[in-house]
């Protein structure tokens, strides 16, 4: 059963031991563990082998149209209500990339997201934030 | 002529835990043992063939348990054997090979982390950066769905493109910035354009405490723009030692 | 049998670049819905129904249940 649990400062979603979703379970078991060969011939006599194989897909036409969609609802959102127009958003960037380069990416990035969120206005950040996350993955369920 | 699962191998001195349910009609999980290798097994179901979710559900939620207690050798999905071939064909001709694996892996576990970006925040990101993203916007803005087809195609090519080159920096500096906290790591190259890092982690138990920590770390200076998931303790999937 | 075959099979038989296209189409068509990287996205997809209750879970384990099925086809 699939239990999202939040533990310790919970800024990471956990998951295991009996407790994750099916895509993860497929994933750890169907690919990966040991394969001995006395287990395939037990298939010959009735039971199915399921060999799954973990390529890479190319990303196809229903991919870039999703994300050009995502992309340009994005766009809608940013011209509604509260949102920024894109010369202050652009400022906002270019401010938090400068910062950055003295940080490393990942405090960069960071920097740049808060940026984008929030500018200089600390109100403004925290009423936005939530709406323009994607919806976190925190609330525990019942199994 | 019965069939038997196997879950996975320990050692034959290992404790395993005493709640385990397998997939089988009895629900029963044991061990038989040779020398110093022990099989997990449980019986099998007989009126249908393997493969239902609930079925896959069981066989990870054993080899987890016991492998959150112990070190444990998981086969893969679906492992199922005659009974009578569990020692003769199983345990005893490959002893000295599990016995190896089990002492290499002893005293470890595998944690399993999985990024995705957060959508909305890279795509902004990626709009502001990029001239030719917004120039491609534009035209689209007012055009029916139809008539636009093209470059909606086009726009979310760059899209992915661009979300493709920043997780190929940001899972190199997560992978940098956790793997010292680990004996081994192993990456899979994620499937989907906003899956980051899929990286697997071989921790030593002593460690775990310090590694969650790490973990939990870089969740709290990524959250913003970094969906972070962490499966474990886990058997050691990623690092069942080849023959 | 294949998914558009049943559409396109009948009527158009002398047609060469018909069928071709048909068999592209279908080709096509079967590889993404037997795609496993599409079907694992479709299983996060149930995980992340389930957690929202968007599904139930009798509705989630019947999907996830046909989806596995789709994967174990590939090499029965």
């Amino acid at each position: 059963m699939t239990v999202a649990t939040q533990t310790g400062g919970g800024h990471v979603q956990r998951g295991g031991g009996g407790s994750s979703g099916l895509a993860d379970v497929v994933e750890l078991i169907l690919d990966k563990g040991l394969v001995i060969d006395v287990f395939v011939r037990v298939s010959l006599v009735g039971i199915e082998i399921l060999t799954i194989d973990a390529r890479v897909v190319v990303a196809s036409v229903d991919t870039f149209l999703r994300f050009a969609e995502a992309t340009n609802r994005l766009d809608l959102y940013g011209k509604g209500k509260g949102g920024k127009d894109l010369t202050e958003l652009t400022q906002g960037v270019m401010e938090g990339g400068a910062k950055g380069k003295t940080t490393g990416v990942i405090d960069a990035a960071v920097d740049k997201v808060e940026e984008l969120l929030g500018g200089n206005n600390r109100e403004e950040e925290r009423e936005e934030a939530p709406r323009r996350r994607r919806p976190q993955r925190t609330r525990e369920r019942e199994a | 002529m019965s069939a038997t699962y196997v879950y996975g191998l320990v050692r034959s001195d290992a404790e395993l835990p005493d709640d385990l349910v397998g997939l089988g009609p009895s629900g029963t999980v044991t061990t038989v043992v040779h020398d110093k290798v022990a099989a997990i097994v449980g019986d099998v179901p007989l009126d249908r063939p393997l493969g239902t979710r609930d079925d896959l559900v069981a066989h990870e939620a054993v080899v987890d348990s016991v492998a959150a207690r112990t070190t444990v050798l998981p086969m893969r999905f679906p492992a199922v054997i005659e009974e009578e071939g569990v020692v003769g064909e199983l345990l005893a001709p490959h002893h000295d090979r599990f016995v190896r694996a089990l002492d290499q892996l002893e005293g470890t576990v595998q944690y399993t982390l999985k990024g995705r970006y957060e959508q909305d925040v890279l795509l902004r990101e990626i709009v502001e950066e990029d001239s030719g993203v917004r120039e491609l916007q534009e035209r689209i803005r007012g055009v029916p769905e139809e008539a636009a087809y093209y470059d909606r195609v086009k726009l979310g090519e760059l899209i992915v493109k661009a979300l493709e080159e920043r997780r190929d920096v940001d899972a190199k500096d997560i992978v940098d910035r956790i793997g010292p906290f680990a004996e081994a790591v192993s990456t899979t190259t994620p499937t989907q354009p906003e899956d980051v890092v899929n990286a697997a982690f071989l921790v030593r138990r002593d460690g775990a405490e310090e590694f969650e920590k790490a973990v939990e770390e870089l969740g709290a200076d990524t959250g913003e723009w970094l969906h972070l998931r962490l499966l474990g303790p886990l058997a050691p999937y990623d690092f069942v030692p080849e023959e | 049998m294949g998914i558009v075959s049943g559409l396109l099979g009948l009527p158009v038989a002398p047609v060469r670049g018909v069928l071709w296209l048909a068999q592209q189409i279908q080709d096509q068509a079967e590889q993404q819905y037997y795609d496993p990287a599409r079907i694992r996205a479709e299983l996060e997809w149930v995980d992340e129904a389930r957690r929202t209750g968007e599904l139930s879970e009798e509705e989630c384990a019947e999907r996830e249940n046909e989806l596995l099925q789709r994967l174990m086809v590939r090499r029965a």
